[in-house]
């Protein structure tokens, strides 16, 4: 035991750089030679390492406490300022405004009272086989073409129907009817313009006149085919006389 | 230019250093840190640092710099600022050279690493090292403190006697005593403890 303390003291002074050179070749030529001696000397060696490295590890520790107290936190804090108005904030605020503007704009938009009258008012008039009288095979294909909403191939119909000469006033109407569906708006006009120059179903062919104009945006000539809707220049419905007038209110206003 | 009041803040700092005590320790850390912080860092952002790399580097700064004003055969020719400015620029030289090194290492055949140390002899330095740590945690307090200025701020035994409050002509010789009875306990009672 009393060796190895001697042993211990003498690394230790040899490792604090305390012993004179004849003593240190000593040490060191007893290190190449006794194991238990150069095995007391690397536990040593390795006690100071491992003193410096926990002092290391503390300061460090102690630095990064410092750096997030003083620079890390501080930025963070500055940046948790919720109500701080940056130039990106201000940005984002005008673009959030800007586009609830937009948004308004287009959803309470004035809507044009012509077409909101044509919506509300207009149905497609289905084909009356009592006033058509009994259909022949071509006429027929119209109706059935008409009534499914295939206006295309009822035009189409009608015009092979026709080109012999031979027609009908109801033929003439669901042709009207067949413009305006397909947006014809202008044809649909000519069309039911020329009809007003017939006696019968007057207050049908008036009817989707004004309709047509409607949807053409023609407010006056609507108006004006909607009073005489309302006149007794020829029989009129009175359920259809109600629409006409409710119309010419919607419009006024 | 150095003011009469950087003259005192640096006296005061060094002074905080060589106080006994890890609180005086904290404040002289922390009156450093922040004032030198974007001087240190935008200086290696400047040389080619990334942020991380410079925050490390100025911390391993202020630990050298710790090392040398707490001896107190240390005399201040400049400011602290420019002190640790020049420790600095060491510092970044030594990772640099670190990188260069590593990378030389990197490069090295598998047939050459092999050569090392075998895994036997680097499995019983770890436990030595796992073995240590345990019994440096397990010192008492003033021998903590007492291997800590010797081996971590390399003080003078003289130093040591005055940090641990030891007086009269053999001071520094007690401290030297109290300083290998640490060592023996840790290096030799821990060796003990893990033999029985």
């Amino acid at each position: 035991m009393k060796n190895i303390d001697q042993d211990f003291d003498l690394i230790q002074r040899y490792l604090d750089g305390a012993l004179d050179t004849d003593q240190q070749t000593t040490v060191e030529k007893r290190l190449q030679k006794e194991k238990d001696f150069a095995q007391l000397y690397n536990q040593s060696k390795t006690a100071v390492q491992i003193i410096q490295d926990d002092a290391e590890q503390a300061t460090m520790a102690l630095l990064q406490k410092l750096h997030r107290k003083e620079v890390a936190e501080p930025k963070l804090r500055k940046k948790d300022n919720v109500w701080r108005l940056t130039p990106r904030r201000l940005i984002s605020i005008a673009a959030t405004i800007g586009l609830v503007l937009v948004a308004g704009f287009y959803l309470f938009r004035p809507t044009d009272p012509s077409l909101s009258a044509f919506n509300n008012y207009y149905e497609t008039p289905t084909y009356d086989l009592q006033r058509g009288g009994e259909p022949s095979l071509e006429t027929s294909e119209i109706i059935s073409a008409y009534n499914n909403q295939d206006f295309e191939t009822a035009l189409a119909k009608i015009a092979e129907y026709e080109q012999d000469g031979t027609t009908n006033l109801d033929l003439q109407i669901y042709k009207a009817v067949c413009f305006l569906e397909l947006g014809n708006t202008q044809s649909a006009i000519d069309q039911l313009t020329t009809l007003t120059q017939q006696e019968e179903h007057l207050d049908e062919i008036y009817w989707l006149l004004a309709m047509a104009h409607l949807k053409n945006k023609d407010i006056d000539a609507a108006s004006q085919n909607l009073q005489i809707l309302q006149g007794d220049d020829f029989s009129v419905t009175l359920a259809r006389k109600l629409k006409a007038q409710n119309i010419l209110e919607e419009l006024e206003r | 230019m150095t003011t009469q009041s950087n003259v005192e803040n640096d006296a005061k700092i060094i002074q905080l250093f060589r106080s006994e005590g890890t609180q005086a320790r904290e404040t002289a850390f922390q009156m450093l840190y922040k004032p030198l912080y974007q001087k240190a860092v935008g200086y290696l952002i400047n040389q080619g640092a990334s942020k991380d790399q410079a925050i490390s580097a100025y911390h391993i700064a202020l630990m050298r710099l710790e090392q040398k004003v707490a001896r107190d055969d240390f005399e201040l020719k400049s400011s602290l600022s420019s002190f640790l400015m020049g420790i600095l620029r060491l510092v970044w030289l030594e990772e640099k050279r670190k990188v260069f090194q590593y990378s030389d290492i990197e490069n090295t055949s598998a047939k050459n690493l092999a050569t090392e140390e075998s895994p036997l002899e680097e499995s019983e330095l770890d436990r030595l090292h796992r073995l240590l740590q345990q019994c440096l945690q397990q010192l008492g307090k003033d021998c903590k403190r007492i291997l800590f200025y010797k081996y971590w701020l390399n003080l003078s035994m003289t130093q040591i006697a005055t940090q641990m409050g030891y007086q009269g002509e053999k001071a520094a010789f007690t401290a030297a005593n109290k300083k290998n009875r640490c060592m023996k306990k840790l290096v030799l009672e821990c060796s003990e403890s893990n033999h029985k």
